[in-house]
């Protein structure tokens, strides 16, 4: 995966033009990276997409208006989970514990990481000449967080990658993703990540993006 | 005969995948196979049969996810379940010689606490429901199989050790690179699993033969255990959407053929294997030598990460996290402050601390309480193995039962009720055991005294069954200042230590006692020691004379190839030194973010000015004047983070030299609720109100509410802080709200990524505050700041 300073200094909320804030986050990517061991699960399933949700091949059914717009028109789609391990939340913690700064940017540097991760392994899928859509998670629009169960238990998260859920549904290891990302035949995708979700206080609320 | 009458004597072959075969026989994507112990009981007993005939001596019985937390909305019951299965595997077993039944134990699906949030006891108690039905059904030995994280092995073997006599095989699932999921390498997992005093320890799942066969001899160099290897058919391929194991049984026979004369002991196979796989492999195998047990006489620690070996290299052990003398650190611990302690221990590290010795016995303290919180704490952020060091037998066993990885523990003595208490806790929790040379008639005053001692002590331990590779004895340096022969004597027994092939430890910084300048006497016989043969010092890694020695010593004795470390130490030295910072008031300094440069003015105003007028002539404005830039935008959150930084640099400043009673003011409460674990934001809320001279109560994260009531109760907050990052958590702040509402008279001031103002009003909020700052203005304003 690639570290850019630019996605990091997004996530720092720091600006673009911050050299003093591009300084700390490339400091903090090197006094991490080693701690980074990134695995990812990935599945294709056909899908059923009607206006309350989406079915999986398996009977699996996902409970969102929103994802189903999402999907809408999809009949298949790639289930992802990805994380960059247990390693990092500790470092992420060491960091902090000496410098509130360097704890900020790592957590910006490995929010960064990880995505770069998911689009790195989206990259490498072939998916027979049909297009992936923006990836759509648990607790984006109305998706509620408790479906990351079903989510887990159909890509095997805890034995597989060590990627696990607390009893409240939070992913630990932190730093890790998990979503839906359909596939269709339209070459481009309308959907906007940042600004169609409602969480519209979300400080990485971003237009550019 | 037993599997343990057969175990390491010939060659013994587990089954191979069952979810495999049940699968092929109809199991469904999502079906539970444990369900099938109910519903196609018939079917399991056919797969075990199956196995059986082609020549497996051991099945695994269809209890791989029926451990209660895993079955807990499945359901079905965790008791009923097992015993179902025990007994299909007992049937298909019935009258065959040398067949045996192995309860699977397999991972929880979650993540223990402090690195999730399954209390590690909670683990033990869920694995222990397994063993005990599984006993009480029949089963012959435990299998503990396909784990991914050391603290949940250990848990699982204790709850085997805690509730049977039955043997332990555990086997683990690396990667290719040769790590657990949770990070662990081969060696500091396989002697873990030794420490604990199992019988055969391996490889299982992830890997086909082929990557096993890249880690084997890791493991084979790193413990003394039989070795078990259940590959898969290969590594996974994706077909189709579908997950295909294409190693066939020919090949795959052939490869475990190789694999067998390396010198493992037991064999079988996991996903993709079929009775065809374990059929051929057995046809090749049969009438192989087992490796049995091995003549390996290493010596290491371990935590959840990295093993570090004694005697090959010398080894420094971090002292600071030790109260003695240490104003500061008393008053962290009676504050419970563990980011101190983890702050002390990681310093050290950064200094070239191999180990961290992690003595928290101070009066007035709870000491197993303390050193239960301490061990978890360190264990965070760091995978630095530790050294358990205390004299308390209810703190040792707490520690020892808690830490993850092997530990050392310091100490046992000669003395009587020091073996009786010491030895059988260091046997059960596999610790490397440090070894005073004292006893009940004191410390003898020539080396053959002590020598006496440590072999008395040697002695006892093996009795337990405890390995002499396990014991380090620790000379006693005492000081020189009572008597000129003390360095010599100590020498000696590290000499006749070395002689004997025992490793030694010791704390070298005693030899000066009582004289002035004592670094000059601290090196020069660390220097000596080393020379002897000490394979490790617990000293202070941030005393440059001590490290002088150190690389020093290394670099001329040849362990330091090149002068690679020696260099690197050095060279990077001087540049440290170039980057001095320049003179700059502490005002400045704050404003700036600059750490360095905050800390030495900082320690300048002391000289001339009272603590209060530093803090609120210079360190107070400048945090007004970066929190307001914040604010208004003119200052962005790597500046504030900055700035804080550098302000709690001279706060540390102040308090090491004012105490910190004399520097806080008001009680301010602050957590993230229940049922959230992201604490980022609530962290920086700590530090900047701790600059404002406050003092915080940390509750941490995901705290459920009643524990917030208590705390704002007992301590006298005026305000409670409380952070939630999901909309799903929103919920248990309003419910925290509502407690703390009926309880008292707080202001509340919540934040976080998924609250808005409207939000807030809602649930009862006396403020919003969108970020950092805007909580501390109003903490502020409630104390009429």
């Amino acid at each position: 995966m690639e570290y850019t300073r630019r996605e990091a200094l997004r996530y720092l909320r720091a600006r673009q033009d911050d050299e003093a804030a591009g300084i700390l986050a490339d400091t903090v990517y090197l006094k991490l990276r080693n701690d980074v061991q990134a695995r990812h699960v990935l599945q294709k399933h056909k899908i059923t997409v009607d206006e309350n949700g989406v079915t999986l091949d398996t009977g699996v059914r996902f409970f969102s208006r929103d994802l189903a717009q999402h999907l809408a028109g999809c009949t298949s789609a790639l289930l992802l989970a990805a994380t960059l391990g247990s390693k990092v939340d500790a470092a992420i913690r060491r960091l902090t514990l000496g410098s509130l700064a360097e704890g900020a940017a790592a957590q910006a540097v490995t929010a960064s990481l990880i995505e770069s991760y998911c689009d790195e392994v989206q990259s490498k899928i072939d998916t027979d000449g049909l297009a992936q859509r923006p990836r759509f998670s648990p607790g984006y629009g109305d998706w509620n967080l408790a479906e990351q169960k079903k989510l887990f238990a159909v890509l095997d998260c805890a034995k597989l990658i060590g990627l696990t859920l607390t009893d409240g549904c939070m992913m630990v290891p932190s730093k890790s993703v998990t979503a839906v990302i359909g596939l269709s035949t339209d070459v481009k995708c309308t959907w906007n990540k940042c600004m169609t979700c409602e969480n519209i206080n979300c400080p990485y609320r971003d237009s550019s993006v | 005969m037993t599997f343990k009458e057969l175990l390491g004597k010939q060659m013994l072959f587990f089954d191979g995948a069952t979810g495999t075969q049940l699968q092929a026989r109809g199991l469904k994507p999502g079906e539970l196979p444990e369900s099938w112990n109910f519903t196609h009981p018939e079917i399991v007993e056919a797969v075990h049969r199956d196995y059986l005939e082609a020549g497996a001596n051991i099945v695994k019985t269809n209890t791989f996810g029926a451990n209660p937390i895993k079955l807990k909305e499945s359901g079905l019951d965790c008791q009923k379940t097992i015993k179902a299965a025990v007994e299909i595997a007992k049937r298909a077993c019935s009258g065959q010689k040398n067949k045996f039944v192995a309860l699977d134990l397999g991972p929880t699906g979650k993540l223990l606490a402090p690195y999730g949030d399954l209390p590690f006891e909670e683990a033990v108690a869920a694995y222990s429901e397994m063993v005990c039905c599984g006993v009480a059904a029949g089963a012959d030995l435990i299998l503990i199989e396909t784990m991914s994280d050391t603290y949940e092995i250990k848990a699982a073997i204790l709850a085997a050790k805690e509730n049977c006599h039955l043997p332990i095989c555990v086997t683990m699932t690396f990667d290719e690179g040769g790590k657990l999921l949770t990070g662990a390498i081969v060696e500091a997992a396989a002697i873990l699993c030794e420490g604990l005093g199992v019988d055969a320890v391996g490889f299982n799942c992830g890997l086909g033969p082929a990557q096993i066969g890249k880690l084997l001899p890791q493991m084979l160099a790193a413990v003394n255990l039989p070795i078990i290897i259940n590959p898969n058919a290969g590594l996974p391929v994706e077909k189709n959407g579908k997950t295909c194991f294409e190693v066939e049984p020919e090949e795959y026979a052939e490869l475990m053929y190789n694999l067998a004369q390396q010198g493992v002991s037991v064999m079988g196979g996991c996903c993709g294997t079929t009775p065809a796989h374990i059929a051929a492999m057995i046809a090749k195998c049969k009438n192989l030598q087992p490796g049995g047990w091995r003549d390996c006489k290493l010596t290491a620690v371990s935590s959840y990460g990295k093993a570090v070996q004694l005697g090959a290299d010398p080894v420094i052990i971090g002292e600071r996290i030790n109260p003695t003398g240490k104003k500061r650190l008393k008053e962290a611990l009676a504050a419970q402050d563990m980011d101190y302690v983890c702050r002390l221990g990681l310093e050290q590290i950064n200094s070239g601390a191999h180990i961290l010795d992690v003595n928290v016995g101070t009066p007035g303290i709870d000491e197993p309480a303390m050193l239960a919180k301490a061990i978890p704490a360190l264990q965070a952020v760091t995978d630095t193995p530790l050294q358990i060091d205390t004299s308390n037998y209810e703190a040792m066993e707490k520690a020892l039962r808690l830490y993850n990885g092997k530990p050392m523990l310091n100490s046992v003595s000669g003395k009587e009720k020091s073996l009786n208490k010491v030895l059988p806790l260091a046997k059960k929790y596999g610790a490397v055991l440090v070894a005073l040379c004292l006893d009940d008639n004191g410390i003898p005053n020539s080396a053959a005294g002590r020598i006496a001692i440590a072999e008395k002590i040697i002695a006892r331990a093996a009795e337990f069954g405890i390995a002499k590779c396990n014991i380090v004895v620790d000379p006693l340096a005492l000081t020189i200042s009572t008597g000129a022969e003390n360095a010599a004597i100590a020498c000696e027994v590290i000499r006749a230590m070395k002689e004997r092939g025992i490793n030694t430890v010791m704390g070298v910084s005693n030899i000066s006692f009582g004289l002035p300048g004592r670094e000059a006497v601290n090196s020069t016989f660390f220097t000596m020691a080393l020379q002897a043969g000490l394979s490790c010092g617990i000293i202070n890694p941030q005393s440059k004379p001590m490290l002088d020695a150190f690389y020093g010593f290394r670099a001329l004795s040849g362990l330091d190839a090149g002068c690679k470390e020696y260099v690197r130490h050095y060279a990077d030295a001087p540049k440290a030194a170039a980057t001095m910072v320049s003179e700059m008031g502490l005002y400045d300094a704050i404003v700036k973010g600059l750490t360095e440069a905050s800390r030495k003015a900082a320690g300048v105003c002391l000289q001339n000015e009272k603590p209060l007028d530093v803090i609120n002539k210079y360190m107070i404005p400048a945090l007004d004047f970066v929190g307001n830039g914040f604010e208004q935008k003119t200052l962005f959150l790597p500046q504030l983070l900055m700035s804080a930084d550098a302000a709690k640099a001279a706060f540390e400043v102040i308090r090491e030299a004012v105490g910190v009673s004399e520097t806080q003011g008001e009680t301010v409460i602050i957590a993230t609720v229940r049922g959230d674990i992201h604490d980022i934001g609530k962290n920086i809320v700590k530090v900047l109100l701790e600059n404002y001279g406050y003092k915080v109560l940390d509750l941490g994260k995901d705290v459920p509410v009643e524990n917030i009531v208590q705390a704002a109760k007992e301590s006298g907050a005026k305000v409670v802080g409380l952070s939630a990052l999901m909309t799903t958590t929103v919920s248990a702040m309003e419910e925290t709200i509502k407690a703390l509402e009926a309880d008292g008279d707080y202001k509340i001031v919540v934040g976080g990524a998924v609250l808005t103002q409207e939000y807030a009003d809602q649930i009862g909020a006396s403020h919003y505050a969108p970020n950092a700052v805007s909580a501390v203005n109003y903490v502020n304003s409630v104390y009429g700041k």
